[in-house]
């Protein structure tokens, strides 16, 4: 695809490498899961978003966080097949509860009946005054 | 001058492993809360400072304490060193959730200190901190979680929101899912300053104010909160250098209840029961109160505590001032009056620095 290999920014045609962790999954499971864990002393906030293989078109999208459950699980909507060349985005939110900077550690996975499904995403840094936001994207194959 | 030199070093490589650290993964996971660096059990048994009463604080990582820096004549190195730590939150992966679950094994501290007695005896002390109450701790405050992880998750969406907006506004044509690629490349600047600019812009048109604001407004009222401690500590003591030579010569227990009467206000309750090893076992009593004025950056105290030691009653009065000389670093002067059964009075000045684990930014705003 072209736009995996280009980008085009500000007027301008820049080529990057692989942009987004490709994934395959086996279609003949019966359910597909995203999980999300929190591995610092942050509250993480995030929203799921199932984009069509167009890359823009959204199919299933929620919001949630680790408050009450660590990690954050939840099945999506249709069987694993459906998903064959679709994208799953993460746009992640953390906060130090007082405000200050410490590096912070999210764990971003899909499941397939409840077993994870490598490679995991792994995001991590340091928050500015008390937060960072980053973004991480599934290519499902 | 040597002093201020040392002082000076020590305080730079203390930045500079801060520094270190704070990129690992090894200290990953806990906020700081700059309040006042806490005096460790190990280090209130080594007697450097005459009062009893044990200041709770919020547990940290690691805390160092020196005692009686410039009190101490001529000598370069200080005799008085004491290092707390919290074993439990050296564990780089703690979650809030873990945090939460086990607040009681996460707060307790432990912690080692060292002094070279006036009679030039050296000294070894061991110390254990357990906090029954905490309600300085932000996190664990549910009201401060609460908006926390809605604020997070509220600008998760944001920032979804601003980068359809982008890709509506943009000529390229350009899909969401490259666009966000970009984001998450940091070295993207100006893309993602864009991108920041319309979640800000969107998020102050929806939310109308800043929940950031807020928790900035409990962190200032929450340092006097209700606090309440519980601290052990043992000591050994040699004439010499030699470990085989180490024989135990007292230990101590302490507790500190904590609370406010006005907005800048805090009162420190505390006892302190000790068991001395001398020409016949002492048990040794002091019950004491400390009140500070003031807001969390500089406060100034006054103190009276009254003793029971070697079957004879005394008294120490103490004025003094605690301070945030920079980030991570606390400095307290104090002058104890110290009195005897016999009513003499002694004079006693102590000076005290703590380092902490420093807070790269104490500024919390909407971004």
């Amino acid at each position: 695809m072209v736009f995996r290999r280009y980008q085009f920014i500000w007027g301008i045609f820049t080529e990057r490498g692989e942009i987004m962790t490709d994934i395959f999954i086996d279609p003949t499971k019966s359910s597909i899961t995203i999980k999300v864990t929190s591995k610092s002393l942050h509250a993480v906030g995030f929203e799921i978003t199932v984009f069509d293989s167009d890359g823009s078109t959204v199919m299933e999208q929620f919001t949630g966080n680790t408050q009450n459950t660590n990690p954050y699980v939840k099945t999506l909507q249709q069987s694993p097949s459906s998903y064959k060349g679709k994208y799953i985005r993460g746009t992640f939110t953390v906060q130090s509860p007082d405000g200050t900077d410490y590096p912070y550690s999210v764990i971003f996975s899909i499941l397939e009946d409840n077993i994870v499904v490598n490679p995991e995403i792994p995001l991590a840094g340091s928050t500015t005054n008390g937060q960072a936001q980053t973004i991480a994207v599934y290519h499902i194959k | 001058m040597k002093q201020f030199i040392v002082l000076f070093i020590v305080f730079i490589n203390f930045s500079f492993i801060s520094a270190q650290t704070d990129t690992s993964n090894f200290s990953a996971g806990w906020g700081n809360l700059d309040f006042a660096i806490p005096e460790s059990p190990a280090f209130k048994l080594l007697g450097t400072n005459p009062d009893n009463i044990l200041q709770p604080t919020s547990v940290r990582n690691a805390a160092i304490s020196i005692g009686n820096y410039f009190a101490a004549n001529s000598n370069v190195i200080p005799k008085n060193l004491a290092v707390e730590i919290s074993p439990l939150l050296l564990n780089g992966n703690a979650s809030l959730n873990d945090y939460n679950a086990d607040k009681f094994l996460y707060r307790t501290r432990l912690s080692l200190g060292t002094n070279v007695g006036s009679n030039g005896a050296n000294e070894i002390a061991e110390g254990i901190r357990m906090t029954i109450l905490d309600n300085t701790d932000l996190r664990s405050n549910n009201d401060i979680l609460g908006l926390r992880y809605l604020d997070a998750t509220i600008k998760s969406h944001f920032l979804d929101r601003a980068i359809q907006c982008y890709a509506q506004n943009s000529s390229s044509k350009t899909s969401i899912i490259i666009l966000s690629d970009n984001y998450s490349d940091t070295s993207n600047k100006i893309f993602r300053h864009t991108i920041d600019s319309i979640e800000k812009k969107l998020y102050y048109d929806s939310v109308k104010t800043s929940i950031s604001d807020s928790i900035s407004k409990f962190r200032e009222e929450l340092w006097n909160a209700p606090i309440w401690e519980i601290g052990a500590a043992a000591l050994q003591s040699s004439a010499d250098s030699l470990i085989k030579n180490l024989g135990f010569a007292k230990a101590g227990i302490w507790s500190t209840f904590g609370t406010h009467f006005m907005k800048k206000d805090q009162i420190l309750i505390g006892a302190k029961v000790e068991f001395a090893d001398s020409a016949k076992w002492q048990t040794n009593l002091s019950i004491g109160s400390r009140y500070y004025y003031g807001i969390n950056e500089v406060k100034a105290f006054a103190e009276v505590e009254y003793n029971y030691i070697n079957s004879t009653n005394g008294g120490i009065g103490s004025l003094g001032c605690q301070f945030n000389i920079t980030n991570g670093l606390w400095g307290q002067f104090s002058v104890n009056a110290v009195i005897d059964n016999k009513w003499n009075v002694s004079y006693n000045p102590s000076f005290n620095i703590g380092f902490g684990t420093p807070d790269k930014g104490k500024s919390i705003n909407g971004n």
